[in-house]
């Protein structure tokens, strides 16, 4: 839905941040066995692309200025061939956690419906203006949904150590650059299994499949076999779920055990909801995927992918803004107020201003609003 | 044995020397170079200007020291376990070819020379007779294109290097070795050497194991069609190999085998357990040892039991094995040995009721037998294993290790296994109990009881089995055996299952189509999940598009290239997703009718 101006705001935006700050692009181990792929402004995607160093890639950035950048998380013999003759020889084990996959109360306010058909942005089912149904839903999420995310990511990355076994050095935890998170394994014991079975992986990470009989459920319904909180893995997380105070523990358990099993059935089901984490798992299970690059801009915010330390502490609005601040004229339609960098924006409408570029960014890249004629 | 990645780099480093010295002064096209054979070895080369095709031209100098050198990094990665790096050979390549501009300026004015420096080299470091290089290098010209084997091979390769750290040379090395002679020597395609493969297996001379490993490495993961071609261009030119492969291959089966001390090639893990088996074990696990040895080690022939009236009662306890096994009823009284005398009438039977098998010749007999034995051995495994016996606890758990490549440590009470060994297995299960997340996991390691840990194991254990018995050769009739035969045969008639097809939807499927027509979005992996099945069950293209018409997001070129795309436009047919898949997904509405099947495709599939 773009326009020719848009796209040359953005890419002049883009081009200088990749001129300017090349150095937050992490560069890939392994580079010459990665797919690389990357999309221009307003077209498809080009895949296939190899890419031998750092100064090839630098060339591809600034010669393409790319509105998204992706790499794979396998690694093949020959990146450059169609899919079937690349030949596969690994994967990093790669997550992503969306903020609008977690269900936080505070999601419905953020959502800002773009109209198709007419381009006019508002809220609701439907379009206000023309009554089309044909909507896309962009969201200006808040620090509490990121930080919602990054509980999530806390979690993941504790069932990862704890359970899975894998080296606390080799996760790095990234900001997707719109809403949520990506985390990279690399170099772990899962490197080589294939994509059937990293299907394992992310039901074990989801507690998604869990049965009674393997939590306790005998069929003559005694609760001696219910784990104790203090077990490992998930029969320790999900007793202790379920049994929040000792004294209560007996009735929760004798509900639990009633006379069917449907009930305990229910209550994994529920647990996979509450305390299950909740990643994508169609990225998880994909061993072909191309990801976004740590340290590209995300066309979806103008914000940058970018390693952080503490999802919990993480604030992606001062910390991911970092397109350059020179000031440009929009025409705004943003309904919503919003953060970036410490400075607040908004409510917009439909009215000509003058903000950063940073800001300018972000609001036609979530479709709120517009380069303005004299840009 | 010197560092592998030095071996790589020498080896290219050799092979530019040669392309150097074939071109000192740069050779045309038209111009033939020629070695000179002495009595040791290539001692020059002479270049003539005569045009003849397939002569020996820079390019072909070129492309036949790249041969050797990718031969060499095969060797060596076969020889050492490793999994050695074509790109770090590539990177060599280049600083090589730098290496070599340099070398080709020094050298200008200079002619003739000799290439027999640095083939010495090469054969000096891995111990292997100049002759058989000399002989790959002189007959390099003679190369025909076969494009196919370049992708086999990188898998054998692959194969070598893969999950093998230690320096043993074990079947499946051996087997890939012998399919890259195949396809070197014969020329095969890929559907050629897998059915060689299959032929193999069943001859029993490959344990079914191992072929469905190396087969699906070859098929799976390279995603190549039977039949269908490989065309990896920059190794287009290893296609080269097929005319000289026979001697370098049996080289380096040669060599390798010397190397290492091993004696047999095939099937070098099971029988080193064999050797190590006593009468007791023997029984237990019977499937391990050799039928014919045993019997002449015992003096016995097949014929004896038929006819001999002392031995009727073998063969009549092992007619009672096959029906025991097959009616699925627990084990009798052939069950418990007494004695040390009884302990070879144990095996005889289980031998014995091969034979009667083998001319009954009904597979589903031969499917339920090996399923009978198997869970007769797991319940030896597990009881093996659970053992305090510190050599019980090691035969079970080499057995489970050299046989199903399932490695267990005794942890306290526990006995874990990683968890990718562990979900390598567990996904061929159907029943929830084995998912992961239903599991005791921590530490990387999935931690079993020892009656999971056998459990685990148990198709891989019937197949076994089942190869062995398809494997063994069917003898002549034998007297005294026909009655029990005919028994069998009469048996055998109650396994013919007929199924009839509903032709209804499976509820996932149902779903997917309201969504649609309520106008709701369905996710990318819904729309996946239904046009693959739609496609699957016959209907075309023209047909399936108008159900999306609903969709939010309706695009119709999109949607007809998106459909064409999945019915194979770009070469593969996308198949229906698993409900495994499905469920992962959200997609499952599963309904008592779905009747425990795995795939959509099978809903209303009646027996």
């Amino acid at each position: 839905m773009m326009n020719e101006k848009d796209v040359s705001l953005l890419k002049r935006a883009f081009k200088r941040y990749y001129f300017e700050h090349f150095e937050m692009i992490q560069t890939p181990t392994r580079t010459p066995e990665r797919e690389f792929g990357y999309q221009k402004f307003g077209s498809g995607m080009i895949r296939h692309i190899p890419v031998r160093n750092e100064g090839e890639l630098r060339l591809l950035l600034l010669q393409n200025v790319p509105s998204d950048v992706y790499c794979s998380n396998a690694c093949y013999h020959f990146p450059n061939l169609p899919m079937a003759e690349k030949l596969w020889k690994e994967a990093d084990l790669i997550f992503d956690i969306d903020a609008k996959d977690i269900g936080l109360p505070c999601r419905e306010g953020h959502a800002v419906v773009v109209c198709n058909e007419c381009g006019k942005v508002g809220q609701g089912q439907d379009c206000m203006a023309c009554r089309s149904k044909k909507i896309k839903v962009r969201s200006l999420p808040c620090r509490k949904c990121m930080k919602g995310a990054g509980e999530q990511v806390d979690r993941l990355c504790k069932i990862l150590t704890d359970d899975l076994g894998v080296d606390e050095g080799g996760i790095r935890i990234y900001f997707s650059g719109n809403e949520g998170y990506h985390v990279h394994v690399h170099d772990s014991q899962f490197q080589e299994m294939g994509s059937r079975e990293r299907v394992e992986l992310s039901d074990y990470i989801m507690f998604k499949g869990a049965v009674p009989g393997s939590f306790g459920m005998k069929p003559s319904h005694s609760h001696t076999d219910f784990p104790d909180p203090t077990e490992r893995g998930w029969h320790g997380r999900f007793a202790g779920h379920v049994i929040r105070t000792k004294s209560a523990k007996s009735k929760i358990l004798k509900k639990l055990f009633a006379d069917d099993p449907v009930s305990f059935q229910e209550a994994l089901a529920a647990a996979s909801n509450s305390i299950g984490v909740k990643i994508d798992p169609n990225v998880t299970v994909d061993t072909h995927r191309i990801f976004r690059l740590p340290g590209s801009i995300n066309s979806k915010s103008g914000l940058v992918k970018i390693q952080c330390k503490d999802p919990t502490e993480f604030d992606p609005y001062t910390s991911a803004s970092l397109l350059d601040d020179d000031m440009v004229e929009v025409l705004a339609d943003c309904p919503r107020q919003f953060s970036l960098r410490n400075k607040r924006f908004g409510p917009y409408s439909n009215e000509n201003v003058s903000v950063p570029t940073y800001a300018a960014a972000y609001m036609i890249c979530k479709g709120v609003a517009r380069a303005a004629a004299a840009a | 044995m010197p560092e592998p990645s030095k071996m790589v780099e020498e080896a290219w480093e050799v092979a530019f020397d040669l392309s150097d010295k074939i071109n000192p002064d740069g050779v045309d096209d038209d111009e033939v170079v020629e070695f000179v054979r002495g009595d040791d070895g290539i001692t020059g080369f002479k270049i003539t200007p005569e045009s003849t095709e397939g002569a020996m031209t820079q390019d072909r100098a070129e492309e036949m020291a790249t041969q050797m050198a990718l031969i060499w990094t095969w060797w060596m990665t076969i020889i050492t376990g490793n999994n050695l790096d074509f790109r770090q050979a590539g990177a060599a390549r280049v600083a090589g070819s730098a290496g070599k501009q340099n070398r080709a300026q020094g050298a200008k004015g200079k002619s003739g020379g000799t290439g027999r420096g640095s083939l010495k080299r090469l054969a000096d470091v891995a111990d292997v007779e100049l002759s058989g290089l000399l002989q790959f290098a002189s007959e390099a010209k003679k190369a025909r294109a076969r494009e196919d084997i370049t992708g086999f091979i990188l898998n054998i390769w692959r194969a070598v290097g893969e999950g093998r750290t230690e320096n043993v040379l074990d079947e499946e090395t051996m087997e890939g070795i012998r399919c890259m002679q195949h396809m070197l020597v014969h020329g095969s395609r890929l559907d050629q050497t897998v059915s060689k493969l299959q032929e193999r297996v069943a001859a029993g001379e490959v344990t079914r194991e191992v072929a469905d490993r190396l087969q699906g490495r070859l098929l799976d993961r390279l995603k190549v069609d039977s039949g269908g071609t490989l065309d990896c261009t920059l190794f287009g030119n290893v296609r080269v190999m097929r005319d000289y492969g026979d001697g370098i291959v049996n080289k380096i089966i040669e060599f390798v085998s010397k190397k290492m001390s091993l004696q047999g090639s095939v099937g070098t893990a099971e029988k080193a357990s064999i050797h190590t088996l006593g009468e007791k074990e023997i029984v237990k696990y019977p499937f391990l040892a050799d039928a014919g040895e045993y019997l002449r080690d015992k003096g016995f022939t097949l014929e004896q039991f038929g006819t001999d009236p002392d031995m009727a009662h073998v063969i009549k306890n092992a007619f009672k094995r096959v029906q025991d096994a097959v009616q699925r009823r627990s084990e009798g009284g052939a069950e418990k040995p007494s004695g040390e005398a009884a302990l070879p009438n144990e095996v005889f039977s289980f031998l014995l009721a091969i034979v009667l098998l083998k001319l009954c010749g009904n597979q589903s007999m031969i499917r339920r037998f090996a399923l009978g034995e198997a869970m007769r051995a797991e319940k030896h495994l597990e009881k093996d294993l659970a053992a305090t016996d510190d050599a019980r606890y090691d035969l079970a758990k080499r057995i489970i290790g050299e046989l199903f490549s399932v490695w267990i440590t005794r942890e306290d009470d526990y006995y874990v296994i990683p968890i990718p060994n562990y979900i390598q297995h567990s996904v061929h299960f159907h029943e929830r109990e084995w998912k992961l997340v239903n599991r005791h996991v921590w530490n990387g390691g999935v931690h079993l009881t020892p009656h999971e840990s056998v459990r685990l194991i148990r198709n891989e254990l019937v197949q076994h089995i089942n190869k062995k018995i398809t494997g063994a050769r069917t003898p002549e009739m034998i007297p005294g055996f026909e009655g029990y035969v005919q028994k069998l045969v009469d048996i055998s008639k109650q396994f013919v299952v007929a199924t009839v097809d509903t032709g209804e939807y499976p509820p996932c499927i149902k779903h997917a189509i309201d969504v649609l027509e309520k106008g709701e979005n369905l996710p990318h992996s819904g729309r996946f999940m239904l046009a693959t099945f739609l496609l699957a069950r016959g209907q075309s293209v023209e047909q399936i598009a108008p159900l999306f018409k609903n969709a939010p997001d309706y695009n119709e070129r999109v949607t007809a290239y998106q459909l064409n795309h999945l019915a194979g436009s770009a070469g593969k047919q996308y198949s229906c997703p698993s409900c495994e898949k499905i469920r992962t997904q959200d997609l499952c509405f599963a309904t008592p009718e779905c009747d425990n099947i795995i795939s959509p495709m099978q809903f209303g599939k009646r027996r």
